[in-house]
């Protein structure tokens, strides 16, 4: 049994409602409760659910048109499904645009002369487009349902599409997003954006990507060829993993002064400092006093000695992992390597980060605090000596002075070379470092 | 730089491989004092002398077979069928022997011959001196298969061909044998397997072969002067194709009209068409792809029929119109 969709009557003194657009297309599934359409009453633009589940049967009304509340504009129902006669007592518009007029869209094609409507000419849901306009049209952020049709092919061509780009943006996408959805075959229009203005954003485009890929790993498996990032990363996580003798030894810091003074400094600010910011703060200085730590292998048996202090930062990106450099971490100040590590990892996610940018670390942080980690060994970042995990700031209750007090406490693992390194002056590093965080003020001077 | 005629092209080819080869020789039906049926090796019988030029009864098995044996023994032959079409009596010899003999001897001979042959209508010389017939030597593997469109390309694609190691079908349409083009003084070669772009646009991609390039080039000036930019691939050499060419020119145009003399039902633009299907290409398509070739009949006597049924500048240019 089919149901109505109406124009809501949102308001005691809504009367009108102007029906910005359809969110669906005919012949489309939606859930009972998913926005349906989208529509602006006084300056207000709303988007309205569906009132049942079903198909998108018919649209009565079309985009941008003002229709008084309570009026029926459409229905949903089983596939298929005829839709009731008129039934209310308002005029009831032209027939309903669902139902094609010829079973296949190549016989619209003869009406030459006039541009007809892709939604008007196609069966349920279905547009014609040539291959290169769907990929326009996906690369672009451009719905297919509505533009003109060729009528030499009773297809939508990629001049419709461009066409359609330059005058409207409904379908508003960051530059990212829709790079990304054009690489993913995503076509924009169907996803929802959370961005401003229902912008679609990099993350919506991710979010749809990924829902989709688990729908399809549940049914099967599937073999996926890795992406050039994964397989740079397995490489040199082989490498790291077979070559290097590694040893991880924790250290456990005290950061109830460091957690304290980070709040304190990040009163009023707007770009907050991060517990990694200081952590890289403390690291450059621990490595000034120990040069020993920032070796690498050289050619047979030589060491090579590094001058400048540059602290790599791991950065998690959602195809995998990249380590932006901090250079000279020891000569900036934090406000500066905050910055850095900002800047950095806002353009590692971007994918814009330059070659030179990751390359050239001395030895590489890892902060795993974030997502709850308490323990984990790193794996060496080649051609570093070592790596320093950060683990996350946990509540433990410590004895001082004869009495329980509570202290706040952060693991960190550090996994050396032992070719290059033994264990004692490691182990001395890692305590300087501890030092500085726990008596942050030491840091900053 | 001169102008030679195609025919001319194609004498210079073979008299300056067979003064710089010994083991280049020729064979074929009436070349010598009557100067070959369409004019093309006049003067190398006085040149080269009749062992090297060498008169045949006609007997295209024998003669195509005789040249299979010279090659394995280490000669280059150059064969001559009068008409493209005989080539249906010595099948055996081309499609069983000489395209065989290297892979089933691993490699322990060889067959570097060239059979050159006149194709195509045009001529009234009805359905039996008339066809075109390379689509069925590009699916043997063990041949390679050349169809050159001008003076400049037929000579250096024939080089090519006399200096390859496996047995080259040279096509030589007839109506080409009298077009002039510039070709240098200078020996120069042309890859075979290479596609060349005869007239560079970013509208429409035609991608034809022989006598079909010249007329699309016309439908190409024609549209240009309504501002539309037409890019005319000549693919040249249809085995082993540049598929990459093709797939670039679409790429950038997203529009392909495929051309040919050959009968269009089962001819080789099918199997353009699919590389272009078969490629990114594919995603860049913005209209059907167009096949233009002649009708699914035997070339007509009738010199008014035989119009009718090859294909020419007026049913390219309507291709072409329907999709750009």
């Amino acid at each position: 049994m089919a149901t109505e969709v109406i124009m809501p009557k949102n308001g005691m003194s809504m009367e009108e409602g102007k029906l910005i657009r359809w969110l669906k297309e005919i012949g489309e599934h939606v859930d009972k409760g998913e926005p349906l359409i989208e529509i602006e009453t006084d300056k207000v633009t709303m988007e309205e659910p569906a009132a049942a589940e079903g198909y998108l049967l018919a649209k009565l009304a079309s985009e941008g048109e003002t229709i008084p509340v309570l009026e029926t504009i459409g229905w949903i129902g089983a596939k298929g499904e005829r839709i009731p006669a008129a039934k209310t007592d308002g005029p009831q518009a032209a027939p309903p645009q669902a139902v094609p007029q010829q079973a296949a869209p190549r016989q619209a094609a003869p009406v030459a002369g006039t541009s007809q409507a892709a939604a008007a000419a196609a069966p349920l849901g279905y547009v014609p487009a040539t291959p290169y306009a769907k990929f326009l049209a996906a690369e672009k952020g451009v719905s297919l349902a509505g533009l003109p049709l060729d009528p030499r092919f009773g297809a939508v061509t990629a001049a419709a599409v461009l066409d359609a780009a330059k005058t409207a943006a409904p379908f508003a996408a960051t530059p990212l997003a829709a790079k990304i959805a054009a690489a993913e075959g995503a076509a924009l229009s169907e996803i929802k954006g959370s961005g401003h203005a229902g912008k679609v954003t990099r993350d919506d485009v991710l979010a749809r990507a990924s829902s989709r890929a688990s729908e399809a790993a549940l049914k099967e498996d599937a073999v996926i060829q890795m992406s050039g990032m994964r397989k740079t990363i397995m490489r040199n996580m082989i490498q790291a993993h077979t070559q290097i003798p590694a040893v991880t030894q924790e250290v456990r810091a005290d950061v109830t002064e460091l957690v304290a003074l980070r709040a304190k400094a990040n009163e009023g600010r707007e770009d907050k400092f991060t517990l990694t910011d200081f952590i890289v703060k403390a690291v450059a200085k621990a490595l000034r006093r120990h040069p020993e730590i920032m070796v690498s292998l050289g050619e047979g048996d030589a060491v090579i000695q590094h001058a400048r202090i540059n602290i790599g930062v791991a950065v998690a990106l959602d195809e995998g992992l990249i380590v932006p450099v901090v250079k000279d971490a020891d000569m900036l100040p934090l406000e500066e390597i905050s910055a850095a590590i900002r800047d950095l990892a806002g353009r590692a996610r971007e994918g814009k980060l330059l070659p030179d940018e990751y390359a050239g670390s001395v030895l590489t942080v890892t902060n795993m605090g974030m997502f709850g980690v308490t323990s984990f060994t790193p794996i060496i970042n080649m051609p570093n000596a070592a790596i320093l995990g950060v683990c996350a700031v946990e509540d433990e209750l410590c004895l001082a002075g004869g009495n329980v007090t509570a202290r706040k406490k952060m693991t960190m693992p550090m996994t050396f070379d032992h070719r290059l390194m033994d264990g004692a002056p490691a182990a001395k590093f890692q305590g300087t470092v501890k030092r500085f965080l726990e008596n942050p003020v030491s840091i900053l001077v | 730089m001169r102008e030679i005629t195609y025919a001319e092209a194609v004498r210079e080819a073979m008299s300056e491989e067979m003064r710089r080869d010994g083991t280049v020789f020729f064979m074929g039906e009436d070349i010598g004092v009557y100067n070959g049926a369409f004019g093309v090796s006049k003067g190398m019988i006085q040149e080269f002398g009749e062992e090297r030029v060498r008169e045949t009864p006609i007997s295209e098995t024998g003669f195509v077979g005789a040249g299979v044996g010279a090659a394995m023994m280490g000669m280059r032959p150059i064969v001559e069928l009068m008409f493209s079409d005989f080539m249906a009596v010595c099948y055996d010899q081309i499609i069983n022997e000489a395209a065989k003999q290297r892979f089933m001897s691993g490699g322990a001979v060889k067959v570097p011959m060239v059979i050159r042959t006149a194709s195509g209508g045009g001529t009234g010389a009805a359905a039996q001196h008339s066809q075109s017939l390379e689509q069925m030597y590009c699916h043997v593997p063990g041949l390679k298969v050349v169809v050159p469109s001008t003076p400049y390309d037929a000579k250096g694609l024939l080089k090519s061909a006399i200096r390859d190691d496996n047995c080259v079908i040279f096509l030589e349409q007839k109506l080409l044998y009298r077009t002039k083009g510039t070709v240098p003084d200078e020996d120069y070669t042309i890859p075979l397997g290479k596609a060349d772009v005869k007239r560079e646009g970013r509208d429409l991609s035609i991608i034809a072969y022989g006598r079909t390039v010249q007329m699309s080039l016309a439908v190409a000036d024609r549209l240009a002067k309504e501002g539309k930019e037409i890019e005319v691939i000549d693919i040249r050499t249809l085995s082993p194709l540049d598929k990459d060419a093709i797939i670039a020119s679409v790429k950038k145009t997203g529009k392909a009209v495929v051309v040919h003399e050959a009968v269009k039902f089962g001819g080789f633009g099918g199997e353009i068409v699919s590389a272009i299907a078969d490629s990114e290409a594919f995603y860049r398509l913005d209209a059907p792809i167009k096949r233009v070739g002649a009708l699914f009949s035997p070339i007509p006597f009738n010199p008014a029929l035989e119009k009718m049924v090859l294909p020419g500048e007026e049913r390219i240019e309507k291709a072409v119109r329907e999709i750009i």
